[in-house]
């Protein structure tokens, strides 16, 4: 496999961090901080409406 | 001029056992260094970064499934390179990760290297529509030598 | 919980750039873009920009991300704004999540039903489509299985979470995947045009596309560019309920492929690979849609005051700000998924997956299209 190190070859940069595109543990984390952030904003927007 | 140091991209497949039987021929030749190259595309995780995903686990379950391709490719180049470069006496094979046009751009315009040789349909095997043009952008953006074949 | 996710708040900080490049976009746009369009004199017509190619904040925003990727950065997104751009589908997560304060509960039932009928006939049809032409193109069956989840339920999405199922190659589902983008993104910014051609109403118009664009991202985009209010019986509220449908059937999509796809193969491979529907379920199941429900449950139970149905009494102030703040959380939402339209990979799309997936794709555009119109008098106003 491309991790083993036999004579006379190398990887080079490790194959990196598996990519991910989301700040999430994995996209069911990202749901449930949409709901988390909904419950924020509209929070936010009762209290300031109730003034 | 005298190359000592040579760089060939390897993927395993046909297009780049031309590249490699050439590379083999031209470093025993010129007593050069030979180094094969093969490169882990991470760019997929930007490519499908606009869909939406809400399950635990396909986005991470559709990188592993190509990363295990990937690997498999990886494995085939290395074993592609050794068989051909089998009685140079420097021959080394390198796998990199990185976005593979970028990586093969840097890796020709490095000091360290004399020549790199590649096919055009160097990782098409298993890549990105856009490494279609990798060929093109190398042809464009290389400030020293390369042998690019068809 | 999100909150226990390794890295989230350690990552959040290394998100500003991106952030603040996509809400400085936004502000840009809605503050002297759109109101420069407005009563810019283009062609002699005053508003030319606006009456005639409908170029709303929505678009603008898009346009903008894309411009940024492919043109200000050559390509690629800087390692600096990388992470703030990953935060754009969390931000349309959570005003899809929002949007659930426009709907009553009846009014889910009437809009899902009707969403039912039509997602499920087209993806019957679609299926049917995809296997014949599969065959007559040639295409091997882990190919025509991703491409039909892919073009009959949810765009790339279902491409994502079908491929290792049924063992897809890495270069074959980067074709299909570009072929759904790109027609997508052409769709996207077609459908408003001919929505107000056609004169079509919010309702056919949300029906259409959310029939027959098939990213959810577009679908929200070109929603959003053809009426940007967001109110009870808008285009955005009718073509969401139509996405939340698709978004949940992908769990079945992906059993189903799935099952067809190994009842062609070797039974002893599949150890694995093959996961029951229940499974499945429980693995793909959306959590946002328990977060639009419940939204839709305290907006029946009147939690936030009037909604503004037609004929009732006018929207209340914490419903109304709402509504403003959610297109104000779409519009960073969507700059960030221009940012993510690469013209590099489109441009190479082709192959079998182009031709398969364009004639699949415009058929079902169309067919949708005519669908609305003819069923327009049961199309009932909610």
């Amino acid at each position: 496999m491309a991790n083993d190190v036999k004579t006379g070859s190398e990887t080079i940069g490790a194959a990196g961090p598996r990519g991910k595109m989301t700040l999430f543990k994995d996209d069911r984390a990202e749901d449930i901080g949409a709901i988390i952030l909904t419950v924020l904003v509209v929070a936010v927007i009762v209290v300031w409406k109730m003034k | 001029m005298v190359f000592s140091n040579i760089v060939v991209a390897v993927d395993g497949s046909t297009a780049s056992q031309e590249a490699v039987d050439h590379a083999v021929d031209l470093a025993r030749h010129s007593n050069a260094v030979l180094t094969g190259i093969f490169i882990l595309d991470s760019q997929w995780p930007d490519f499908i970064g606009n869909d939406w995903q809400s399950s635990k686990g396909a986005r991470q379950g559709f990188l592993d499934h190509i990363r295990v391709e990937q690997e498999e490719q990886a494995a085939a180049a290395r074993a592609q390179f050794e068989s051909a470069s089998g009685g140079l006496e420097h021959a080394t094979f390198h796998v990199h990760a990185g976005d593979p046009t970028d990586v093969l751009i840097e890796q020709a315009n490095s000091d360290k290297t004399d020549l790199l040789i590649t096919s055009r349909r160097v990782f098409q095997v298993s890549g990105r529509p856009s490494l279609k043009a990798l060929g093109t952008t190398l042809a464009r953006k290389a400030l020293r030598p390369i042998l690019l074949l068809p | 919980m999100s909150n226990e996710s390794p890295g989230f708040f350690r990552q959040l900080p290394s998100a500003l750039p991106g952030l603040a490049l996509i809400i400085l976009t936004m502000v840009v746009i809605r503050n002297w873009i759109e109101p420069w369009m407005t009563d810019a004199v283009v062609f002699g017509s005053k508003g030319w920009l606006v009456k005639v190619t409908h170029l709303n904040y929505i678009l603008l925003g898009i346009i903008c991300g894309l411009l940024y990727r492919n043109i200000l950065f050559g390509g690629k997104m800087p390692e600096i704004f990388s992470n703030g751009f990953k935060l754009s589908r969390l931000m349309i997560k959570t005003g899809i999540i929002m949007l659930g304060s426009l709907y009553t509960f009846s009014a889910i039932v009437q809009l899902g039903a009707m969403a039912i009928f039509l997602i499920g006939g087209f993806v019957i049809l679609t299926i049917i489509m995809v296997l014949w032409l599969g065959k007559a193109f040639g295409l091997d069956r882990s190919m025509t299985g991703v491409l039909a989840n892919a073009l009959s339920v949810c765009g790339v999405s279902a491409a994502v979470a079908t491929s290792p199922a049924v063992e897809a190659k890495a270069s074959h589902v980067a074709y299909a995947i570009a072929t759904i983008l790109g027609f997508g993104i052409l769709t996207m910014f077609i459908s408003p045009f001919i929505g107000h051609a056609l004169n079509l109403t919010d309702l056919q118009y949300g029906a259409w596309i959310g029939t027959g664009i098939l990213n959810s991202g577009q679908v929200l985009a070109a929603a959003l560019a053809f009426n940007p209010n967001v109110a009870p019986g808008t285009a955005v509220s009718v073509a969401e309920i139509w996405n939340i449908m698709r978004v949940i059937s992908i769990p079945f999509a992906v059993f189903a492929v799935t099952v067809w796809y190994w009842a062609g193969r070797d039974e002893s491979d599949a150890t694995g690979k093959k996961k029951s529907l229940g499974t499945l379920l429980v693995e793909k199941f959306p959590v946002f849609v328990i977060g639009f429900l419940v939204m839709v449950f305290f907006t029946s139970m009147g939690a936030f005051g009037d909604v503004g149905l037609k004929n009732g009494p006018p929207a209340s102030e914490t419903i109304k700000m709402m509504r403003l703040w959610m297109t104000w959380i779409f519009g960073f939402g969507l700059v960030g998924l221009g940012g993510y339209i690469d013209f590099k990979e489109l441009r190479q799309a082709g192959g079998t997956p182009l031709k398969l997936g364009l004639i699949v794709g415009t058929t079902k555009y169309v067919l949708a299209l005519i669908v609305v119109f003819l069923i327009k008098d049961y199309l009932v106003a909610i």
